[in-house]
């Protein structure tokens, strides 16, 4: 699109304001003076129109990130035609949602033929799929009497998210063969015991070595590796949707974030997954393994409203935090461990961690940290989950604590230094 | 676009910017050589850039609240001389370069907003008010007032107490109810006042106050009767002539009734208590002034505290004091005076910047100009309505011509660097641009003058002229007329021309 600016009026105008002064007035001086302003209003009409042969390019630090993460973009556009650019704008769009936390995404320039001039820009990156839009080019002739004002089709956005690759689930197990060593005996590959040789043991196990030495059969037992059955609870209830800042995710879509995670580490394992989201229901989904529980799963962490086919709808007739565990009790089996995602912004959350537990199910709580010290009631909030955490913590519960600007692997690896220790 | 937060980061293309405020500056010196007044331009363009400094002071991310007072009304004082200094010689000029310097060094900082001026409006009220306060008390200090009621309350007091016995008796008696019932008013005055350790003790005191109505009313009779007693003129002989029968005891009572002496202690106290209730007085209208955030309201004020009291001390050197004083006819002993007529000074200076500032905003409303470049669209119309002032007046002409080059640049490279600030995103990279048009512009500029000068010089001493009393007188006039329209019509078509072919 070409526009012209009409900048150069003024110099008409000023030709015309003293050519009519000076004639009214009798004054030479005044008179001559409208070539001044003619020559200015002539200069708009005598340059040439800007050239639109430049071409631009972006480049990303990387198409993919972790939230927090610094992402360095790189826009550079170069004079490919024969003559010089005297004015050169270059706007670039980056997503909305993603705030400027270096440099700037334009930048105003000349170009000589051949040239090139870069604008470098970061953005702090936060959860989501960002699209950028199409960055803006415009030339101005060197009077800035003409502008040529078009953008350049990009195709870039930026993905912001985490994977994490394992979630060690605590040492309940059952009797399906998976990743969570155990403290029996059996096949494997790590050496656990020798014990006496029965008739029914694989050759592969008796140690010959012994059998040559003395005589004796003795069989090897190695560590046995088995799948944990896991319950990953989501804490979805009214008081659980909270948001650190206008725009971010909420706690309830981190803690599904956080679920997903959970689930497709759990299942890459071996594990046998459910899924339950905790509200004024509960929705649940049996443990189970396989692709098609995958999916089942993603399906109930996806769906927002309707209760999907294959999971159950659990009525929890009072808000008590009593009633979601004997609810979620009768539902588990004894060896079924339990998950629990919450953001802790309530002394229920605590309750029902600890109610489950007692009931026998080892419980681990992820908990996305979504307070601030940025007000006073926001540093009280934070106090207060902190005092949470802390005794969900002192009760013998392993706690994942998740400050959401960094990913959720991050995270758990810090906690099971903790765990381990 | 990208948008652009931080007020102070608004100005990216600072190299035209500054450029805009430079040429400005050459016009306007150019103009004050050309008319003889270049001390009063360069006063001014302190002035103007003390206004852009408190513009800038103001509009930080963390705003410097007291920097930018004391800047904007040092500028004001500045470029209130200036247009004064220039007033005799060439009013318009003077008054328009003032007002384009100003509104230039304004745009080529923070630049007009509604936002942004709110905190320059603030600064003026605030200053003003110090200032109104100080010419108030230097007028009153001049015209002798404070002097001129202690004597008048001390005459009253003293012809009262001397006139008769009864007059004693009766101002004695006003003298104590005064001091009894100034006490119980001023007690919780006191009590505010006294060091927190002290307070109890003080309010304890208390027991001991005394209001307008636990007065008895007998008491309340007897003065106002006794006051009303001593002006006629044969009660007061008769209480005399009572006294002069109870000798010895009467004789003495009325001259001690009489004598000033007696009066002394009770009027010392009543002194006291008006101090103490003027200073109270004093402090409630320096909170109410306040406001809800006093340092704030300091901050806005000093700018009128530093020139108020600046103006006041300097004039109080006797030697500068007495010469201004001297000069301006208010007479050598006069520095008061002389005090209260250069913050009257201030004040119109004050006045008149917060009404520049005001219109340059309403300016930027209309559809006049694009919304961001008023100042510069304004500075350039003044520095071409002085040139034009001057030409008329018979200015030479390569004074004309570059007037005329420098008013039409201050609008280019200003609107240039107002629409680029709006164009890209704060922290861009723009200088190499800028330089290119801001170099292009000067050399058209140049090569205008040019122009215009080898037109006045050469082509004009070598045009043919006609003989004369050969064509009507308005032949010439009506022929440049015509050349003119011709080029404007001309230029237009070009224009829409340019349009119309959908380039």
């Amino acid at each position: 699109m070409e526009r012209r600016t009409g900048r150069w009026e003024v110099g008409l105008l000023a030709a015309v304001v003293t050519g009519g002064v000076g004639a009214l007035a009798g004054n030479t001086t005044l008179v001559l003076a409208a070539t001044v302003g003619l020559t200015f209003a002539a200069y708009g009409y005598a340059t040439r129109p800007p050239s639109t042969n430049v071409s631009v390019e972006r480049t990303l630090s990387t198409a993919t990130a972790d939230p927090g993460e610094t992402v360095r973009v790189s826009l550079e556009v170069r004079n490919d035609g024969d003559e010089a650019v005297p004015d050169l704008r270059l706007l670039d769009a980056p997503p909305r949602d993603l705030s400027v936390v270096e440099g700037a995404p334009s930048l105003a320039t000349s170009l000589e033929p051949g040239e090139t001039e870069t604008a470098e820009y970061a953005l702090a990156a936060t959860r989501g799929d960002h699209e950028f839009g199409d960055p803006v080019v415009a030339t101005r002739s060197v009077d800035g009497g003409t502008e040529r004002r078009w953008t350049v089709d990009t195709d870039h956005a930026l993905t912001v998210t985490s994977v994490l690759d394992s979630f060690p689930p605590a040492d309940a197990t059952v009797d399906y063969t998976g990743r969570v060593p155990t403290d029996r005996g059996g096949p494997g590959v790590e050496f656990h015991s020798v014990r006496e040789y029965h008739p029914e043991d694989p050759p592969n196990r008796v140690d010959w070595n012994r059998f040559a030495r003395t005589g004796q059969l003795r069989t090897i037992d190695f560590r046995e590796h088995r799948a944990a059955r896991v319950l990953v609870l989501v804490d979805e209830r009214g008081g659980a949707e909270r948001v650190r800042e206008a725009g971010e995710a909420d706690t309830v879509e981190l803690g599904r974030e956080a679920a997903g995670q959970i689930v497709d580490a759990l299942l890459s394992w071996n594990n046998l997954v459910g899924v339950a989201r905790m509200d004024t229901h509960i929705e649940y989904l049996e443990p189970d393994v396989g692709d098609a529980q995958r999916h089942r799963l993603r399906e109930l962490l996806d769906d927002d409203v309707a209760t999907p086919e294959h999971a159950d709808r659990l009525a929890v007739l009072s808000d008590g935090p009593q009633k979601y565990v004997e609810r979620l009790n009768g539902r588990l089996s004894e060896s079924t461990q339990v998950v629990f995602v919450s953001p802790l912004l309530d002394d229920d959350a605590p309750a029902v961690a600890a109610g489950l537990r007692a009931h026998g199910h080892p419980v681990t709580v992820v908990t996305p940290d979504v307070t601030t010290a940025e007000t006073p009631g926001g540093t009280v909030a934070r106090i207060r989950r902190a005092r949470r955490v802390e005794s969900v913590r002192e009760g013998g519960t392993r706690v994942v604590d998740w400050p959401v600007d960094e990913p959720l692997y991050t995270a758990v690896e810090r906690a099971k230094r903790g765990w381990s220790a | 676009m990208v948008g652009v937060t931080a007020a102070a980061e608004r100005r990216v293309a600072r190299t035209s910017a500054g450029a805009t405020a430079l040429v400005a500056v050459a016009v306007a010196v150019a103009l004050g050589l050309g008319t003889g007044t270049v001390d009063a331009v360069l006063i001014a363009t302190l002035g103007a850039g003390l206004v852009g400094v408190g513009a800038w002071a103001f509009a930080d991310d963390d705003p410097r609240l007291a920097v930018g007072s004391v800047a904007t009304a040092a500028g004001a004082v500045a470029l209130g001389g200036g247009v004064v200094l220039g007033l005799g010689d060439a009013p318009l000029v003077s008054v328009a370069v003032a007002v384009a310097l100003l509104v230039v060094a304004v745009d080529a900082g923070p630049g007009f907003s509604w936002s942004g001026t709110r905190e320059i409006n603030h600064s003026l009220k605030r200053s003003a008010g110090v200032t109104a306060v100080a010419f108030a008390l230097a007028l009153l200090a001049h015209q002798g007032a404070f002097v001129a009621v202690a004597t008048v309350l001390s005459g009253v007091w003293i012809a009262a107490v001397t006139d008769s016995a009864l007059g004693g008796l009766v101002a004695l008696a006003v003298e104590v109810t005064a001091v009894v019932l100034g006490f119980g008013a001023l007690l919780p005055v006191l009590r505010r006042w006294a060091p927190v350790r002290a307070r109890d003790r003080v309010a304890a005191l208390s027991t001991y106050r005394v209001t307008p109505t636990d007065v008895p009313p007998w008491v309340w009779a007897g003065v106002i009767g006794g006051a009303i007693f001593t002006q006629f003129a044969g009660v007061p002989a008769w209480f005399a002539g009572v006294l002069d029968q109870l000798a010895p005891v009467g004789p003495v009572l009325a001259t001690a009734l009489s004598s000033v002496a007696l009066h002394l202690l009770p009027a010392a106290v009543l002194c006291l208590f008006a101090l103490v209730g003027l200073v109270e007085t004093g402090r409630r209208l320096v909170v109410a002034w306040l406001g809800a955030s006093p340092p704030r309201a300091v901050a806005h004020a000093g700018g009128g505290l530093v020139v108020s009291a600046g103006v006041l001390l300097t004039l109080a050197i006797p030697p500068v004091g007495g010469a201004v004083a001297t000069r301006t006819g208010f007479g050598a002993d006069s520095a008061l005076g002389v005090g209260a007529a250069a913050l009257v000074v201030v004040l119109v200076a004050m006045a008149a910047l917060w009404v520049t500032l005001a219109a340059t905003l309403l300016f930027s409303d209309t559809d006049f100009v694009p919304e961001n470049r008023a100042g510069f669209a304004l500075g350039g119309a003044a520095l071409f309505v002085a040139t034009l002032a001057i030409g008329v007046t018979g200015a030479t002409a390569p004074l004309v011509f570059v007037g005329v080059a420098g008013a039409v640049l201050v609008v280019d490279l200003g609107g240039y660097a107002a629409e680029l600030d709006a164009t890209v995103a704060a922290g861009s990279e723009t200088r190499r641009a800028e330089v290119v048009h801001v170099g292009a512009s000067l050399l058209v500029g140049a090569g205008a003058v040019c122009a215009a000068l080898f037109a006045a010089y050469v082509l004009v001493p070598l045009a043919p002229r006609a003989a004369v009393g050969t064509g009507p007188e308005w032949a010439p006039l009506l022929a440049l007329v015509l050349a003119l329209f011709a080029t404007a019509a001309f230029l237009r078509l070009l224009a829409v021309d340019a349009a119309e072919s959908g380039e």
